[in-house]
C-alpha cells in the first residue's frame, strides 16, 4: 500500500490532514487506515470509516454524559447523528460497482462430488448456487437425453471434471449456456447417489435444452475418480 | 386408479434409484442401480418386501437399515411405469405395485 501523491483533500488546510493528536497512527502518512485494514476501510482516501471509528469511540467516551442530564443526552445525540451519516456515507461509498474480478481471481466452482456439504434438504433442487454460462454440463451414458421432464447431469469446469459427477463411461457434453439458449434450464441439485453416500454436489436438475448436449465421447474422467452409485461392501 | 403414497428416498438420479414406502400394510423397497455393463441405470426397479422391524426406520428414511436386514424379492417394474410427483421426491402413485403385491400374497 503506498503513500498519497498528491496532498489529500480537506476543507481547511492543515499541516496534516485528519490528524488526531492523540491518535499516533493518524500522523503516519504511510499507514492504511490507522494501520488496522482488518477492521478499517477507507475507499476514498478520505478515511470516513475512521471517522466513523473514531465517532463510536467518542459515543463511547461520552457514555458518563448521560449521567449529568439532558445536556448530556443532547451531546451523545449530536454525535450519534454524525456518527450515522458517515456510516452511511461510507455505505454509499461501498455500492459503488466492484472491479471485475480477473481470471486468475475467479474462485472455481465447487465441482468435486465428496467436497460439498449436504445440505439440510438433500432432495430440494433449488439448492444455493447457479450453473454459470461457461459452466460444462454433461449426461451420461449414450442415450438420448428424455425428451421431456427434468432430468440429471452433472457440472463441471471442464469435461473431465464434470465427467466426475457421471458414473458412465460415456458423456454427453454441454454447457449452462447452451442448454439456456437452447430454451432449457439447468440448476443445481445436489444429491446422494446412494442411501447414505457423501451428497454428489455436481448433480445438476436439467429441463428442456436436449439439442445443445453433443455426441457421446469418452468420459475423461477415470472410473475410480467417478461418483459412486452404490454402497460399497 | 392412482393412489399417491410418500417414500423416501435414498440416491437420485434422473428419478429416486433407491426408494422406500409403506404400502398396503408392506414395507417395500425399489432398487434400481447403475449397471457398469449396461454403462446405464438399470431400466427396471426390483422390488423387495422389508421386514416389518425396519418400519419406523423406513418412515423416518433411515437407511441404516439397508444391506443388514433379510430382503425378500418380488418381482420388477420398468423405473418408465411409475408416476412420481412433480418434483420426484416425495410420492409415487404404488398401483404400479398392486400386481407384484397380489401375485406375493396368492404365492403364501
Amino acid at each position: 500500500m503506498g503513500r498519497f501523491l498528491s496532498p489529500d483533500w480537506s476543507t481547511k488546510e492543515e499541516p496534516v490532514p485528519y490528524a488526531q493528536m492523540d491518535d499516533p497512527q493518524s500522523l503516519n502518512l504511510y499507514a492504511y487506515v490507522r494501520n488496522n485494514p482488518l477492521s478499517k476501510a477507507d475507499a476514498d482516501g478520505h478515511c470516513p470509516w475512521c471517522l466513523a471509528a473514531a465517532g463510536g469511540a467518542i459515543l463511547t467516551d461520552e457514555a458518563p454524559l448521560a449521567l449529568t442530564g439532558p445536556v448530556g443526552w443532547t451531546i451523545i445525540g449530536v454525535t450519534a447523528v454524525g456518527v450515522v451519516g458517515v456510516a452511511i456515507y461510507q455505505h454509499m461509498q461501498n455500492d459503488a460497482p466492484a472491479p471485475a474480478p480477473t481470471p486468475a481471481a475467479t474462485p472455481a466452482p465447487a465441482a468435486t462430488h465428496n467436497d460439498v456439504p449436504a445440505p439440510a434438504d438433500t432432495g430440494n433442487p433449488h439448492a444455493p448456487g447457479d450453473v454459470p454460462n461457461d459452466q460444462v454440463v454433461v449426461r451420461g451414458g449414450t442415450n438420448p437425453p428424455p425428451s421431456s421432464g427434468t432430468w440429471s447431469g452433472a457440472q463441471g469446469a471442464t469435461i473431465g471434471e464434470a465427467g466426475k459427477g457421471v458414473p458412465n463411461g460415456q458423456v454427453q457434453p454441454s454447457t449452462g449456456g447452451q442448454i439456456r439458449a437452447a430454451g432449457g434450464e439447468v440448476r443445481p441439485a445436489p444429491e446422494p447417489p446412494y442411501p447414505g453416500a457423501p451428497v454428489n454436489g455436481q448433480h445438476v436438475s436439467v429441463t428442456g435444452g436436449q439439442s445443445a448436449f453433443g455426441p457421446p465421447v469418452t468420459n475423461p474422467a477415470p472410473k475410480p475418480d467417478r461418483v459412486v452409485t452404490r454402497p460399497q461392501n | 386408479m392412482a393412489q399417491m403414497i410418500p417414500f423416501k428416498y435414498g440416491g437420485f438420479w434422473d428419478v429416486p434409484r433407491y426408494i422406500v414406502l409403506n404400502y398396503r400394510d408392506r414395507f417395500l423397497l425399489l432398487r434400481s442401480e447403475f449397471d457398469d455393463e449396461l454403462d446405464e441405470y438399470e431400466a427396471n426397479y426390483t422390488v423387495f418386501v422389508l421386514p416389518e422391524s425396519v418400519g419406523d426406520l423406513v418412515r423416518e428414511g433411515n437407511w441404516e437399515f439397508y444391506n443388514k436386514v433379510p430382503m425378500t424379492e418380488i418381482g420388477q417394474i420398468p423405473v418408465h411405469t411409475v408416476v412420481f410427483d412433480q418434483r420426484k421426491r416425495t410420492e409415487l402413485d404404488a398401483s404400479c405395485l398392486d400386481d407384484l403385491i397380489t401375485k406375493c400374497e396368492a404365492a403364501r
